[in-house]
């Protein structure tokens, strides 16, 4: 309590010295207080900036000339690597009416994941009679066989069509005859494009992709794999997409091993991202470098503040107080000074509308570094013997 | 000597002077560093903020018919194929009121319409970008132009080529009959066998398809123009007949196909330009009705050979013709600021290139694929114009918008310039013919109802060939606008400035020529990013001004504890008769000779930390996404992985000059309160 109040006491007797040491620990408090909240400013923005981008995943064929063979095991590793969200996918197989298929037929039964990624499919949705209980949702996310077939197909809604799949329409492949009920039928004789595909005997048809999905490794496609024809994804976790590009070299994308081009479109996250983690780097590196800056300039400023006041020192010494004691009554001037600063700085911060001002931890550093700089200060100037401290020619 | 004694006098007591060299040093290192990360932080959240790019894009509008049949007509007038004359007698309203089948009255060669309209995006010649350019917020704007390029055996996809390149056929044939035939007008779909021995197949000659020689007898569709005028086939006798099969030419002898003889071209699909009022689908056979005719040694030579001989010519341009796309920056088009399209291969076009209009192109990987072009490689493109475009609306267009199908129009276009062009990059992405993209607009809806629709309305062609606009030499002046050709960029953030100023101008909304000008802006979501990017400058101008207010703090300190600690000497020297300002100059000079040395050793420690800080951010492993699998431009990848720490001199000048001048300003003020103070008062005061 002694030391305490000799040191309030110290602290009074000078107020135009204790203003300059609380101010300078004050801003040196802040600087590190915004550098800091700096650093953790420019973290967040730039995972917030990275959510708010928008990265799509293209796959393609590798040849670039058809569309691309994407296996469902393929796919599989990719949902593991956890970036995949919003996936739209497509598939389609060859098909005939009855219980044949004609080896190259032009129809195609599509399975999809949702109706926009297939425009003649869109384009007909507005014509299509649907069967009773089926919508365009509840068909889509139905595992049952549900067929939308063209009005030239002779079907009703709600019928049942027999219909032959082959799984592949690249091989020889197993055929799956099946009893599909028609969920809706649609006009097929709307534009050129219609007439056109008549004129070469072709026709589309459409069934839920869970249902297709099913239909592989059993029965009689027990060995076959769904493939499917188109895919894309958005990605999540954008901040650490690079984990997921080095997933995908280890999966074979873009060689010959898979035979599929993955495309990006994050330029713009690269762009925007980029520069924001160049910025955090920086600001680390830099961090241990401006602590040890601030320390060694508080070290040095309670050094010289010390310096000041070694008669003060030789007459306590002289007064036979001992060094423990006179170190003691110092220290704890330079603990008020510096806290004082600390906390000025900090609440000089929040009032100057940076309410949200985070972390703290540079505060209690900062009053470590000045603090060991002030006690090396008076350990050092403890050493002279109080006369030659008196004489005042050191 | 005033100096040499202060320095004496400042390092008479080592204990402080090598502190306070120490702490100078130290300070200016500080405010050096600050310094530089404002700098570098500014240009890295600038260069962030940069990766957003805005761009806006016109769209017109204009009521135009909705009756097909209306186009139809018109453009059987326009080009000659129906008279006037045969008009008013067959179809105008005037001559059987009472049928109501025949709506349009005929004025002056033009039809009047009387049915409904609806608003349809259109082309309009002749708009002005000049309210555009001069906007402060716009930093480039263009109309892109587009020719038909001729390249000698191109080969392009012909099951996405324009119907007339794909399905037409010019042929030369002998029918292997024994008597005279007369052909009457057939129904759609209805055919005859006929035996017959092909000569000559424009198709055949121009893809090296050599089956139809093969074939020996064709399922033919006759169809004659005039239906009172049935086509005659005489024994012994060879024909010449511009054709239309119901399947491309490389199914021939694959699969049965009707061929229809002659092609009636504007009935099998029609682009009408909303723009001229023209029809635009038949320019190969312009103003020529002459399809079918009996072929002999030297009819070319003939009046009516000529005219098919310079059809057959149109046709063979036509097919191995590609577009030509100008632009003044690749990412003001939609697809590729969209990044549905990317540089695959090679790169995209340089600064300098746009500039000085370098003789280099980008083609799309399909295309070079086909040809087996590769970077590098040069291509000779003969330029001609053609602005085929035409509303982009189902209605009007059947299948697609077609706005990338170049025609070669017998008499009447010309190549302006043949150029020899290297390839630099192959472009590749999700809007090259990806039919299942494409959402063609309906009647009346104007606006994307999302961003993937907005995008799919801008589906390229993959014959579509990109040149820097300055390349083109004698270039047609005025590039027609539209969607799909006028675009501008903005600065970031100023879309609604951008808007009111337009609508200031008049030039948003609709105009006295019944045109609605519209514009769509995309933004790559930057709206979301710029609070939080702007936040981070905010912080780092306020992490130098704090740094700034340390050095001063520490400064003032550092003044204080001098001048106090020297109260004792100033009396002394006051008391000796020494003036003032002489005390002043001495100790001032003193220390701020002091404190250069340490300010510019600060300014080296600075230099030399900061270096050793940019070698360890570039040496960060996996710090920045990396570009593997992106759709990247080629420069754009060099762009992101440039990283610079930015001290320049200015900076550490800055430093110097700051530490300098605070330490003059606050010395010198504490110097005066204390000189002005008289020697027995300073020696009575208390020291520091």
């Amino acid at each position: 309590m002694f030391l305490l109040k000799t040191a309030a006491r110290s602290v009074r007797r000078s107020p135009l010295r204790t203003l300059c040491t609380v101010l300078a620990c004050a801003v040196m408090a802040a600087f590190l207080l915004v550098y800091c909240h700096n650093l953790d400013h420019t973290v967040k923005t730039m995972r917030a900036t990275a959510e708010s981008i928008e990265v799509t995943a293209q796959i393609d064929a590798l040849t670039g000339l058809d569309d691309p063979y994407l296996p469902e095991p393929l796919l599989a590793q990719m949902r593991d690597t956890g970036f995949l969200t919003n996936e739209t996918l497509k598939t389609h197989v060859p098909f005939g009416f009855g219980k044949y298929v004609a080896k190259r037929t032009g129809n195609r039964m599509v399975a999809l994941s949702s109706a926009g990624i297939d425009r003649y499919l869109t384009n007909r949705l507005d014509t299509m009679l649907w069967g009773e209980g089926w919508t365009l949702d509840t068909w889509l996310a139905s595992d049952r066989p549900a067929v939308l077939l063209p009005q030239s197909a002779g079907y009703q809604p709600g019928g049942t069509a027999e219909l032959t799949l082959l799984s592949d329409d690249r091989e020889k492949a197993p055929r799956l005859c099946v009893s599909m009920l028609v969920a809706g039928v649609y006009n097929d004789d709307l534009d050129d494009e219609d007439r056109l595909m008549k004129a070469r005997n072709e026709r589309f048809a459409f069934c839920p992709l869970p249902w297709l999905r099913s239909q592989y490794g059993q029965g009689d496609w027990v060995d076959r794999q769904l493939q499917y024809r188109y895919a894309d994804f958005t990605l999540q976790n954008k901040e650490n997409i690079n984990t997921f590009k080095t997933k995908m070299t280890q999966m074979g994308f873009n060689t010959a091993q898979t035979g599929l081009r993955l495309t990006l479109n994050d330029h713009l996250l690269i762009g925007a991202i980029n520069p924001l983690k160049r910025t955090v780097t920086l600001m680390r590196v830099l961090l241990p470098v401006l602590f040890a800056m601030v320390g060694l300039l508080g070290a040095l400023l309670s050094y010289l503040t010390m310096h000041g006041r070694r008669r003060e020192l030789a007459v306590m010494r002289s007064m036979g107080q001992t060094r423990g004691k006179a170190f003691l009554a110092f220290f704890f001037e330079m603990l008020l000074l510096c806290m004082a600063g600390g906390l000025l700085g900090y609440l000089a911060l929040l009032a100057g509308d940076r309410g949200g001002l985070r972390p703290l931890w540079p505060l209690p550093l900062l009053w470590v570094c000045y603090l060991a700089g002030g006690a090396i200060a008076i350990r050092l100037l403890d050493r002279p013997n109080v006369l030659a401290l008196l004489r005042d020619d050191v | 000597m005033t100096t040499k004694k202060g320095l004496l006098q400042f390092f008479r007591k080592p204990k402080i002077a090598v502190p306070y060299l120490l702490l100078t040093c130290l300070l200016t290192a500080f405010l050096c560093i600050g310094f530089v990360l404002l700098r570098s932080g500014t240009e890295l959240a600038e260069q962030s903020e940069n990766a957003y790019d805005t761009i806006g894009v016109a769209e017109f509008f204009k009521d135009v018919p909705e009756d097909r049949e209306y186009y139809h007509l018109q453009a059987a007038l326009d080009s000659g194929r129906m008279t006037e004359q045969e008009y008013q007698i067959n179809f105008d309203p005037t001559a059987d009121p009472a049928s109501g089948l025949h709506p349009y009255p005929l004025e002056n060669g033009k039809l009047r319409y009387t049915g409904r309209t609806f608003p349809c995006g259109v082309q309009r010649s002749g708009f002005a970008l000049d309210a555009i350019v001069q906007s402060p917020y716009v930093t480039l704007a263009e109309n892109r132009a587009r020719y038909g390029a001729y390249i000698n055996y191109l080969k392009s996809d012909a099951d996405h080529a324009s119907p007339c390149v794909r399905n037409d056929d010019v042929l030369i044939f002998t029918p292997l009959i024994s008597e005279k035939m007369t052909m009457p007008a057939m129904e759609h779909g209805e055919t005859v066998t006929l035996p017959v021995q092909i000569h000559y197949s424009l198709q055949a000659n121009l893809r090296g398809f050599s089956a139809i020689y093969d074939q020996t007898s064709l399922s033919v569709n006759f169809f004659p123009q005039d239906s009172r005028y049935p086509i005659v086939l005489e024994p012994g006798k060879t024909y010449i007949t511009f054709c239309n099969y119901t399947w491309g030419a490389e199914y021939i002898g694959k699969r049965d196909i009707i061929v229809t003889i002659p092609h009636a071209k504007a009935d099998y699909y029609l682009l009408y330009d909303v723009n001229t009022q023209a029809d635009c689908s038949v320019p190969a056979i312009a103003n020529d009705r002459t399809v079918f005719a009996e072929y002999y040694d030297g009819f070319l030579e003939t009046e009516q050979g000529a005219r098919i001989k310079a059809m057959i010519e149109a046709m063979s341009m036509t097919h191995q013709s590609a577009t030509v796309m100008t632009t003044q920056d690749l990412r003001l088009f939609m697809p590729f600021h969209h990044g549905s399209l990317s540089v695959r291969e090679g790169r995209a076009f340089s600064a300098a290139e746009y500039r000085e209009g370098a003789q280099v192109c980008l083609v799309s990987y399909v295309l070079a694929l086909r040809n087996g072009w590769s970077v590098g490689d040069e291509i000779t493109m003969g330029l001609y114009p053609c602005d085929s475009f035409s509303a982009y609306n189902q209605t009007l267009n059947g299948m697609g918008t077609r706005n990338f199908e170049p025609v070669f129009v017998a008499g009447q276009s010309e190549v302006f310039s043949e150029q020899t062009y290297r390839i630099i990059g192959l472009y590749d992405g999700s809007n090259l013919n990806d039919m299942s993209k494409v959402v063609i607009l309906e009647e009346g809806e104007r606006e994307p109802a999302a961003d993937g629709i907005a995008q799919s309305r801008f589906m390229v062609s993959e014959t579509v060939i990109f040149v820097p606009q300055a390349s083109v030499r004698n270039a047609p002046a005025d590039a027609p606008a539209s969607f799909l050709t006028t675009s501008f960029r903005l600065k970031n953030g100023t879309t609604d400035l951008f808007l009111e100023e337009m609508r200031q101008k008049g030039v948003l909304g609709p105009s006295a020529d019944g045109y609605t000008t519209e514009f769509t802006f995309y933004d790559q979501g930057y709206y979301r990013a710029a609070g939080l990017l702007q936040s981070t400058r905010q912080t780092a101008r306020l992490l130098v001004g704090v740094s700034l207010a340390a050095a001063t703090e520490t400064v003032l300190l550092f003044a204080y504890l001098y001048v106090a600690r020297r109260r004792r000497e100033i009396s002394v020297m006051r008391s000796l008769g020494l003036g003032r300002g002489r005390i002043a100059a001495e100790m001032l000079l003193a220390l701020l000779l002091v404190t250069g040395v340490g300010t510019l050793l600060g300014c080296g420690l600075a230099f030399a930390a900061l270096g050793a800080v940019e070698r360890a951010v570039l040496s960060a492993p996996g710090d920045t996404i990396s570009a593997a699998f992106s759709g990247l431009y080629g420069q754009d990848i060099d762009k992101t992985a440039l990283f610079s720490l930015s001290r320049a001199p200015e900076l550490f000048l800055a430093a110097f000059g700051i530490m300098l001048a605070l330490t003059a300003v606050i010395t010198v003020a504490f110097l005066l309160a204390t000189l002005l103070q008289s020697p027995m008062k300073l020696l009575s005061g208390r020291r520091e």
